[in-house]
């Protein structure tokens, strides 16, 4: 019973992180990408998906949310400066990163829920 | 979707009434006493006639044409009718976590298009001039169009065009002075313009497609359950089948994505790809199909669950 608990809440999780994303893609994105905008991480994904639906907002805010969660790696293969990073602004940061975590939550909280159903 | 079955098996499953089963038989006749495989059609007819209507013959032609399209295909291999599953639920999710894609993909092979014409009109022109003076600057800049193309469809960035490698592009192309002569056109041109189109166009589409494909798969789950006196597994149907719709396009949507974003990370990461060329292009194709396969899958099977369970908690 708990386990059909926990898939209903990961499903309701990744219904609330459509709004969260859309709003984080459309009113905080474009604030957060001018601090990182010479990072040729961020340049491949916004010339790759200009086309995409929503002009590749989305990809772009996994994008940055990536370059603030890993930016040291991302700095060891010259795609990203740490300095850069670390000059976003911290609610901007939280505006990156908590969709994406709520997103990947919502995805973890369905694999497992779902495995252990079905064992 | 049903399972290998035998037809009498399927018949008695969906208790029909003496007169109704009659009817059954004679719609049914290209399933008639074998074994129904999955991807074939079933006819439940009108149960207030013993006549058939023209729509009934309309799914008998259409039936015969899927059996004798799932027996050609049978003859070479199993393959469609093993996997029919499997295979439905890769076009309509990857389609979907492609859709994330795509789009820069089309716009690739839109550009290798315009190559491709830019080569015809030189083409055609240095036909039109046919001086000596025109030959030299004809050949420098077919060598300058040729090396954009070459570049343009280098390894996996090759994929969608149709074009073979087959040692030059002189000869990938068909292009030859003599045919020029005689037909005035690039041998092959044509057929190749029109592939990269249509993949083009069709890659722009994978979105929708893939929509629309559980879409209609859903509503076909719904209207068989809902067909007659069923509603207890009606109503149970809208909950589980709306449920993996839902959360199928939706996990499919944010998996493709996830997956597209993923793929080119992990390839700059990985082989350090400096520029956004085909390799980065391939990656987010690749990632974005994969994404949304797998999440696809995954949400449909949660929708299927909490439908289950609402639909459980609303009966109570």
């Amino acid at each position: 019973m708990y386990l059909e608990f926990i898939m209903l809440s990961s499903c309701a999780l990744m219904l609330l992180s459509f709004p969260l994303i859309f709003c984080a893609m459309y009113k905080k994105l474009d604030a957060a990408e001018r601090y990182v905008q010479h990072s040729p991480y961020l340049v491949v994904n916004k010339d790759i998906f200009r086309r995409a639906h929503f002009e590749g907002r989305p990809q772009r805010l996994f994008a940055m949310a990536t370059i603030i969660l890993i930016p040291k790696v991302l700095q060891w293969r010259r795609l990203v400066l740490v300095e850069d990073v670390e000059k976003i602004p911290r609610h901007l940061k939280y505006w990156m990163v908590i969709p994406t975590l709520v997103t990947c939550l919502s995805i973890a909280g369905m694999a497992i829920s779902w495995l252990l159903i079905k064992n | 979707m049903i399972e290998r079955s035998s037809y009498p098996v399927l018949k008695q499953s969906l208790s029909l009434n003496p007169h109704t089963q009659t009817k059954f038989d004679t719609l049914n006749q290209h399933i008639r006493n074998t074994v129904v495989l999955p991807g074939q059609l079933v006819i439940i007819g009108d149960s207030q006639t013993a006549a058939c209507t023209a729509e009934e013959a309309r799914l008998m032609q259409s039936a015969a044409n899927i059996k004798h399209a799932l027996l050609a295909h049978s003859a070479a291999d199993q393959f469609l009718i093993k996997n029919y599953d499997q295979l439905q639920a890769i076009m309509t999710y990857s389609s979907i976590g492609i859709g994330a894609a795509s789009s820069a993909w089309s716009k690739h092979l839109a550009q290798i298009e315009k190559t491709l014409k830019e080569i015809d009109d030189l083409h055609k022109q240095y036909l039109s001039k046919g001086t000596t003076a025109a030959r030299n600057e004809f050949l420098a800049k077919r060598r300058a169009l040729f090396a954009t193309l070459d570049g343009q469809i280098s390894g996996f960035a090759r994929f969608g065009t149709g074009l073979k490698n087959e040692g030059s592009i002189k000869k990938m192309l068909g292009i030859s002075s003599k045919s020029y002569w005689h037909h005035g056109q690039i041998r092959r041109y044509e057929d190749t313009v029109k592939r990269v189109a249509k993949a083009s166009e069709m890659l722009k589409k994978g979105t929708y497609i893939g929509i629309a494909l559980d879409s209609g798969a859903t509503a076909m789950e719904i209207a068989e359950a809902c067909s007659t006196g069923r509603e207890q597994e009606c109503t149970q149907a809208k909950y589980v089948e709306g449920g993996k719709l839902v959360f199928g396009v939706g996990s499919a949507s944010l998996g493709g994505t996830i997956g597209a974003s993923i793929g080119i990370g992990a390839c700059m990461i990985v082989f350090g790809i400096p520029t956004a060329g085909a390799g980065a292009l391939a990656c987010a194709i690749v990632g974005g199909a994969a994404g949304g396969l797998a999440l696809g899958k995954l949400g449909a099977e949660g929708g299927e669950i909490a439908g289950k369970f609402l639909y459980e908690a609303a009966r109570d």
